[in-house]
């Protein structure tokens, strides 16, 4: 079994007027690199985290965060 | 590069020069009077001197640094660990199939801090090599 999360994060970055990474990151109180992270894969975010970085696009988490699970 | 990291990058630089300076002074004074050399590690003191936390409304330190702090400290305690129980029993197991049953107090002293400089330099190593994987496919927007 194998699990993975994925996001929208640089689309969703993309459609709201192509705001950066580093300005995401000041709006939700983390640096650059933690969204760099997010956003490659490299790290899931607590709960509390991707809450915010939803709410910054208001938008669910479940729109920003998709959970791929592989039963193998 | 963020205050851990500068930190770590000088934990690793004053061990390296407490060991080239261990290397060197072997040559000329020999191995007691050599380990002095080593009291260099203390330049990592002045880790918090030198890098200053910034500003409080800049976000300096976040959830994932803490995640990688707290796994670097995870490895590096393990290490710690493995170190100080191996130089704890491996000498006393050699020099007890020597028939020697006492240690020289010297050998004390080195294993506390054997123990606490693989602490300190495995957790800097890990947090930058943790840091390294994450900052590798890094590119702006």
């Amino acid at each position: 079994m194998s699990d993975e999360l994925t996001n929208r994060i640089r689309r969703l970055r993309f459609d709201a007027g192509e705001i950066t990474q580093q300005e995401l990151a000041n709006r939700v109180g983390v640096t650059r690199q933690t969204i760099l992270a997010i956003e490659a894969g490299k790290y899931a975010p607590s709960l509390t985290l991707a809450f915010r970085i939803a709410r910054f696009f208001s938008t669910t988490v479940e729109d920003v965060f998709q959970f791929n699970q592989e039963m193998k | 590069m963020n205050r851990e990291q500068k930190m770590a990058w000088l934990i690793v630089g004053a061990f390296a020069l407490a060991l080239t300076g261990f290397l060197t002074l072997l040559l000329f004074v020999g191995p007691k009077g050599a380990t002095g050399a080593f009291g260099l590690c203390g330049l990592a003191g002045l880790g918090p001197i030198l890098f200053r936390r910034t500003s409080a409304d800049i976000v300096s330190a976040d959830e994932r640094d803490v995640d990688i702090a707290r796994r670097a400290t995870v490895g590096g305690g393990m290490l710690s660990y493995l170190t100080f129980v191996l130089t704890s029993f491996v000498p006393w197991y050699i020099l007890y199939h020597r028939g020697q049953t006492t240690v020289s107090i010297e050998i004390l002293p080195l294993i506390t801090f054997s123990g606490f400089i693989v602490l300190f330099v495995s957790r800097a190593i890990i947090l930058l090599v943790l840091y390294g994987r994450g900052e590798r496919e890094q590119h702006v927007r």
